[in-house]
């Protein structure tokens, strides 16, 4: 084996210890935002529900009442949402599929509140708001998804129901990409934020790595040095 | 150096990756994630067409402002009616969207009247509520009590969240409600309508959809129909 071959080891050697330890974190910091997910939507589900019952809980026709659509939409609507992230979130934790759910579901979610809100200008800030924790996942594309999701609403509801969404019949085709661009814009940051985030992990994983070879070949050396040192000694008592 | 041979152990730092995988097979849950995708937008769907269907008029709202007391019109005086049931939920979103109607619009010589409800039968506790607080804080406005929903009968209102507005001539300029949807805030067709009246302009229409709860029982008992 020639010096060549051992540093190429060496370094390969290093390189599996870097990504161990990259993988190692990054598996560990999804799994945790996934365990706070799940508890986060379900808070969210009993805190819809709550609302509907406090705020809107029944519509009337004269003086005849009945439980109200946002009652049933908060529940149902609201539990159909919530159950696919968590169950994921606890038979699948750190998996890629799992954090692409909760993603949307999150940002369904807003979609929900605005609805049970009235569409309050205040209840926007929720897609904000959501946008900023999902970037705890550090991982760029979760936060495409949600975007996704966002922009994907305000298209269809752009062409099927404008008044809705813009308050005119008769919008602008491409209207939907003015409201999307805003949420683009905290989105670039969020995806910046993951990816420069990301990268400085991996130098410090990498970093952690040759400390931890070094260290092991350090090791290994003071070990065989000690060996010899107790056979040397040992020779001489004979 | 000895490092011929550098097999290093792994180190104890979480599980390894093929741990995580459950026995859920990747189809079934691509299937049960579609299903799930699917099933959440038919019902977004469904919510969006309930809220834009807009509520059934009583009747045509008379053309000229008519003898309708309490409701009284001066002369040259521009008129402003909102028809609210007090339990409304949805009717929160049409007082939010009269408040911010109203900043900025000229108010001298208008006259704003929010007429609530009173079906047959009950008292007036039953009109007590948030809504017709948040109404009464409306500046230079008035609340009146609809008792049996006859004033709403007389103009044609049969939504909560109907709105009129008669000129300084008395004529008839705009009828329909000021929300994009059912009990939903923002810009509306309606309101842009009104504002544009507000501000003594000339709007692309007189009408837009109502979207509210119904206001029913309503009798035209007691009032004359010669102005209509």
């Amino acid at each position: 084996m020639t010096t060549n071959d051992s540093l190429d080891e060496v370094t390969q050697a290093i390189v599996d210890r870097a990504l161990r330890r990259y993988e190692g974190w990054r598996r560990q910091v999804h799994e945790r935002t996934d365990r706070g997910f799940a508890k986060l939507l379900a808070v969210e589900w009993i805190a819809g529900i709550v609302f509907a019952l406090v705020i809107s809980p029944y519509a009337w026709e004269g003086r005849e009442r009945t439980l109200h659509q946002h009652v049933f939409l908060a529940a149902g609507l609201g539990a159909m949402i919530v159950s696919l992230p968590i169950f994921l979130a606890w038979k699948r934790p750190g998996e890629a599929v799992t954090r692409h759910v909760i993603a949307a579901a999150q940002m369904m979610m807003s979609a929900l509140f605005i609805h049970l809100t009235g569409g309050r200008i205040e209840t926007h800030f929720h897609i904000f708001g959501s946008l900023a924790f999902l970037s705890f996942y550090l991982d760029w594309k979760v936060i495409v998804t949600a975007i996704a999701v966002t922009v994907a609403d305000h298209f269809f509801r752009g062409i099927y129901y404008p008044e809705s969404i813009y308050g005119v019949l008769l919008p602008d085709e491409f209207r939907f990409l003015e409201h999307g661009a805003w949420v683009l814009f905290c989105g670039f940051f969020l995806v910046r934020h993951a990816n420069k985030t990301s990268k400085a992990w991996l130098t410090f994983a990498e970093e952690g790595g040759m400390l931890e070879a070094i260290s092991e070949v350090e090791w290994r050396e003071r070990s065989v040095l000690e060996r010899e040192a107790m056979e040397r000694a040992k020779a001489e008592g004979a | 150096m000895r490092l011929e041979s550098p097999e290093f152990r792994p180190l104890p730092f979480g599980p390894e990756k093929d741990d995580i995988r459950s026995e859920t097979p990747r189809a079934s849950l691509g299937a049960l994630i579609v299903v799930w995708f699917v099933s959440v937008g038919a019902v977004f769907a469904g919510v969006a067409v309930y809220k834009g269907t807009p509520g059934d008029p009583a009747g045509p709202a008379p053309l000229v402002f008519p003898d309708a007391p309490p409701l009284e019109r001066a002369e040259g005086e521009r008129k402003l009616l909102v028809f609210l049931h007090p339990r409304c939920a949805c009717s929160h979103a049409t007082l939010a969207e009269l408040e911010r109607l109203l900043v900025g619009a000229p108010r001298q010589g208008l006259s704003v009247d929010l007429i609530f409800l009173l079906p047959e039968g009950e008292d007036e506790g039953f009109a007590d509520t948030a809504l017709h607080r948040k109404a009464s804080r409306i500046p230079r406005s008035r609340s009146h009590l609809d008792r049996g929903g006859a004033l709403a009968a007389r103009f044609g209102a049969g939504t909560s969240g109907h709105t009129l507005f008669y000129d300084e001539a008395g004529a008839l300029r705009f009828s329909g409600g000021i929300t994009p949807s059912r009990g939903h805030e923002g810009a509306s067709q309606g309101g842009q309508r009104l504002a544009t009246l507000l501000h003594g302009g000339l709007p692309d229409g007189d009408e837009s959809a109502v979207y509210g709860c119904r206001l029913s029982g309503g009798s035209t008992e007691g009032l004359d129909d010669d102005d209509e």
